[in-house]
């Protein structure tokens, strides 16, 4: 799997893209000063070769304020393209900015027009219901109603998903045992993941640091994280059996890491650089919201950590979450 | 350590659950007190302190969910623990992301429990405390 850093290499694609827009760069005014400096030194030099005349103070004095010139006029060049980098760095932020809030409304569009659609459908069928003298139409009526409200219910969910993810709430911490809280989740992933048939089994290993120390964590959050990780893993192997591996290192100083490895369908390289946005998911409705990763995303950096993806094709995926000893206040 | 007992609300709807690990809860040194319903949970909170509520997710009447959403937003120092049935997974998720502190699926052992709770009563005090 380390052979394939999807992110990476697509962050470098992406970028030469956009650079190939700015190919006619203008040459800074500054360079002239380059110019100049590099054509009086070349005349100097072959003046005095041309004339005999040796080396006297003015020619050294010349040389002196030429080659000067052009440091400058080099200085302000590599200025200029810095400047003219970091303008193309944040146009670069700013359409992946552009992109991923495209991506996030056509999320929540989809998750929410799915059932005003079926809202829309149960109260054109309850008007047809009132108008009729059918005395069956009142059970109807009920189940429509019943269904209108178990879809208002989804509309809500998804709201109150939306704005717990916009409050960004700050993380209460308290000292923990990762190893143990992540054993917990996986205990609850490997009851609900056991069937009986061999082909269809994941077999969840466990490579624990018996040195990890206790850490300041969020204990809610942090769970929500590991189980997010975990069902992911789970649906990867798309119900054909696998190993899950998860681990947990301490790096000996001042960050401990897990790890949550899949064997299941692996992340396309288109995808990679779009897992962690609100609302995109490849699973059908019902399988997937597309927000687990983006709020887990959100709560690791809420704790000053990383989450970082290795993914292949038809190998399976390494999710790595890096937290400080220490959280940051 | 502390000498003031810590103040647990066990909400479920099957008494014989109910009655055993509120006595459970007792002998350990916890305030422990039992309901069998959502509504009455609700009630007892208007006019009592509670640090950590047992709540049982699957309840006729108003269901664990919605009273945790109920206590989060009114009480939102106090702690809530879902109890849930085997395999709901979901239902847990859901609850963690609602606000709960922690889940344990039944039948849980009691030592688990109290490790919770003992777990979510320092987060309120850490919560009071900001
Ligand atoms: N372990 C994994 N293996 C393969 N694909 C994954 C994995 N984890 C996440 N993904 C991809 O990232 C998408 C977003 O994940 P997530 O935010 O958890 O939302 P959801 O699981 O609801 O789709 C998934 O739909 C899937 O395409
Ligand atoms: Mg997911």
């Amino acid at each position: 799997m380390n052979e394939n850093s999807y992110l990476k290499r697509n962050r470098q694609i992406s970028q030469k893209s956009h650079l190939k827009n700015y190919r006619n760069l203008e040459l800074p005014p500054s360079f002239l000063f380059v110019w100049i400096g590099v054509s009086s030194t070349l005349l100097a030099i072959l003046g005095s070769s041309c004339f005999h005349s040796g080396i006297s103070i003015v020619f050294i004095f010349g040389l002196l304020i030429s080659n000067l010139l052009s440091l400058y006029g080099i200085y302000s060049s590599l200025r200029f393209l810095q400047e003219q980098q970091r303008q193309i760095n944040e146009h670069l932020a700013q359409s992946h900015k552009l992109s991923a809030l495209g991506e996030i409304v056509t999320g929540i569009a989809h998750e929410i027009n799915n059932p005003l659609a079926i809202i829309y459908q149960e109260v054109q069928w309850i008007q047809h219901c009132l108008s009729s003298d059918n005395p069956d139409s009142i059970n109807e009526i009920k189940d429509s109603i019943q269904e209108v409200s178990r879809q208002v219910q989804r509309c809500r969910d998804v709201t109150h998903k939306l704005l717990e993810f916009a409050r960004k709430r700050k993380p209460v911490t308290q000292p923990a045992n990762l190893n143990e809280i992540i054993e917990e989740m996986v205990k609850l992933v490997e009851f609900t993941t056991v069937t009986s048939s061999p082909e269809e089994t994941i077999k969840i290993e466990r490579f624990y640091d018996e040195n990890l120390p206790l850490i300041a964590l969020d204990v809610p959050l942090i769970k929500q994280v590991i189980l997010n990780l975990l069902i992911n893993a789970v649906q990867a192997m798309e119900g054909k059996g696998g190993v899950i591996k998860v681990t947990t290192r301490y790096d000996g100083k001042n960050s401990v890491e897990f790890s949550v490895i899949d064997t299941g369908c692996g992340i396309p390289p288109e995808n990679i650089d779009k897992i962690f946005l609100p609302f995109f998911t490849t699973k059908a409705p019902g399988q997937g919201t597309g927000l687990g990763l983006s709020l887990s995303y959100t709560i690791v950096h809420s704790m000053g950590g990383t989450i970082e993806v290795e993914s292949s094709i038809g190998k399976g995926s390494q999710f790595t979450v890096r937290l400080p000893l220490k959280t940051k206040g | 350590m502390n000498n003031v007992a810590i103040k647990v609300l066990v909400v479920d709807d099957e008494l014989d659950f109910l009655e055993t690990i509120v006595k459970r809860l007792e002998r350990r040194g916890f305030l422990a007190i039992g309901v069998s319903s959502g509504r009455a949970a609700l009630d007892y909170l208007e006019s009592h302190s509670v640090d950590v509520v047992i709540l049982d997710v699957r309840m006729p009447g108003i269901d664990g969910i919605d009273v945790l959403k109920e206590i989060v937003t009114k009480w939102p120092t106090t702690q809530v623990i879902l109890l849930t049935g085997h395999g709901s997974i979901e239902a847990g998720m859901k609850g963690l992301e609602l606000g709960a502190y922690d889940y344990v699926l039944k039948p849980a052992k009691l030592e688990d429990i109290i490790k919770k709770i003992n777990q979510a009563y320092e987060r309120k005090l850490i919560l009071e405390k900001e």
